[in-house]
């Protein structure tokens, strides 16, 4: 007979269906109700904790949920050298808590030790490529695991750049190794913020390479010159367009794990399963394509 | 083409002049400009909620706009932004009316560190008491420990800002020495008379029991020993206590 081994915390896969993306305003919710939300996603940076209530948090989450550990900090396409310091805490944080996923963002957010702390856009060159390259594979065997990438969303671009954002990111996954965490709003963002075809960047992302979609609200901003641009808030529900762009998502690269981000004006935790209800329909679609 | 360096470098510049080298670019930099002054402003004011509420909304801005500007975040993650913050405040209302706000600021700083601390165990009443006939006796505190005294009544201010009605707090109701520290899940403050709080002191320096009793001693004749061990081991100030075989000399080292 093989003895059954009850470990505290192993690693459980993150399903094909719609996930929260957890903030603290409902951290008292999730304890106290046990939602059946197939899985969770935290930014890594708010668990870097050494004790207290934080950490002691997840931990509970993870004894019952999936996780994914997604990070806004790591700076990986900064010029300066990487802060051992935050990959000390980000090594310990996946270890202590073995998420399914562990993510981070194309872009930077420092230079010469000072921190913006925001997603900064990087200029699509080979020279940014080689660079991103180098640091995603540093951060890579540091772990001992792959991690996802994802795109940014984007409020000007670079006018040397040399190749589009869908291309950079092809070439850094092949380049690196890395997965692909393609965010649907922030492709619907930033091709309208820039004159790309979103349909043109799906069309060029590998499909072997994408394990997670990331879905939110975004609001508009009337610039100078009168034209709406889009901005990456995370402050509401999903944009009808987006829907419809995530449907042709799915239908490329397959039903992933799916997360709902919602940041600022937080609303109820039943209005999140509400949008989570909405992305499971389209996943489910694909699973009725596929039989 | 301009290196990846030169570029980084370059947009943060912009971001932070609030202007674009290219005007059509200008729109963009807005955003990312508005990003960051209303991204540290949060997090300044996730610290330091007390202080937002005494100076208000409109000030708060300001202060936060210009303390990022001289101290800007250093790492990934902002749990360390705002370190700063009591020493900026000083700076700027020292030997004003509103000296008092530096304060708050220091107690708001140790609230929030003592948040994040590591965790650890309480030592108990009957491990003292095996402890207690013994020389030397040393007390390690909580990592969460910080000690702050002020010559303003800090403790009262903050909690007359933790619900929706606020008392007024006479600001010459005289001096606070306190224990901010977690030792469990959730931060406590202990106020300790003058006699106490110097007993403390020397305690949280490594100095033996003896010493800090007769600098206590020194201060208030009638310091009373054994109440202030009770209340600091109830309230689970130490996490162990350690008694030191060897005397020790004065450099505190065995001898």
């Amino acid at each position: 007979m093989t003895p059954v081994v009850h470990t505290a915390i192993a690693p459980a896969p993150v399903p094909a269906t719609a996930g929260i993306g957890l903030r603290s305003a409902h951290h008292r919710h999730v304890l106290t109700t046990r939602p059946n939300t197939p899985w969770f996603e935290v930014h890594t940076e708010n668990f870097f904790a050494s004790g207290g209530p934080q950490p002691q948090f997840l931990e509970r989450v993870r004894l019952d949920y999936p996780l994914s550990l997604h990070g806004v900090g790591l700076s990986l396409g900064s010029t300066d050298a990487l802060d051992c310091r935050h990959l000390a805490h980000l090594k310990r944080v996946v270890d202590r808590f073995q998420p399914l996923f562990v993510s981070e963002h194309l872009s930077w957010s420092s230079i010469g030790g000072q921190f913006i702390n925001d997603l900064l856009p990087l200029p699509y060159t080979e020279e940014a490529l080689i660079h991103f390259s180098d640091r995603v594979g540093f951060v890579q065997d540091f772990l001992g695991r792959t991690i996802l990438i994802e795109n940014p969303s984007s409020y000007l671009a670079f006018e040397h750049s040399t190749m589009p954002e869908w291309d950079f990111i092809a070439a850094l996954s092949k380049r690196s190794g890395c997965d692909i965490l393609l965010d649907v709003n922030n492709i619907y963002v930033s091709a309208s913020n820039h004159g790309f075809s979103a349909a043109d960047y799906i069309a060029g992302i590998p499909v072997e390479r994408v394990r997670e979609f990331h879905l939110a609200g975004h609001s508009t901003r009337v610039r100078r010159d009168g034209t709406t641009m889009l901005i990456d808030t995370h402050d509401g529900r999903v944009a009808e367009e987006v829907w419809t762009l995530f449907e042709a998502a799915v239908e490329r690269f397959g039903a992933r794990p799916t997360l709902i981000e919602w940041d600022a004006n937080l609303p109820s935790f039943d209005v999140l399963e509400d949008e989570a209800r909405i992305a499971d329909h389209y996943l489910r679609s694909d699973h009725a394509i596929a039989a | 083409m301009q290196s990846l360096r030169k570029t980084q470098a370059r947009f943060l510049q912009a971001l932070l002049d609030g202007h674009a080298a290219d005007p059509l670019q200008a729109d963009g930099v807005d955003v990312y400009r508005n990003n960051y002054f209303e991204g540290h402003r949060k997090a300044l004011a996730s610290t330091y909620p007390v202080v937002a509420q005494l100076v208000g909304e409109a000030c708060f801005r300001t202060l936060a706009h210009d303390y990022a500007h001289g101290f800007p975040s250093r790492a990934g993650d902002l749990t360390q932004f705002g370190a700063e913050f009591p020493f900026f405040l000083r700076a700027l209302y020292g030997n004003s009316e509103h000296e008092y706000l530096a304060d708050v600021a220091r107690f708001e700083w140790a609230y929030a560190d003592a948040l994040n601390a590591a965790d650890a165990t309480t030592l108990e009443l009957h491990q003292l008491a095996l402890a207690l006939d013994a020389d030397n006796l040393t007390f390690t505190f909580q990592p969460s420990t910080r000690l702050l005294r002020s010559p303003f009544p800090v403790l009262a201010i903050w909690q007359a800002h933790q619900g929706d009605d606020e008392d007024t707090v006479d600001l010459s109701a005289g001096e606070d020495r306190l224990i901010i520290h977690r030792p469990q899940m959730q931060v406590e403050i202990l106020r300790l008379d003058v006699a106490q709080y110097a007993f403390v002191q020397e305690l949280y320096q490594g100095e033996p029991l003896a010493h800090a009793l007769d600098h206590a001693m020194s201060i208030d004749a009638g310091f009373d020993l054994t109440a202030c061990l009770v209340l600091l081991i109830t309230r689970g100030a130490f996490t162990h206590c350690t008694a030191t075989e060897f005397p020790l000399d004065t450099d505190g080292e065995p001898s």
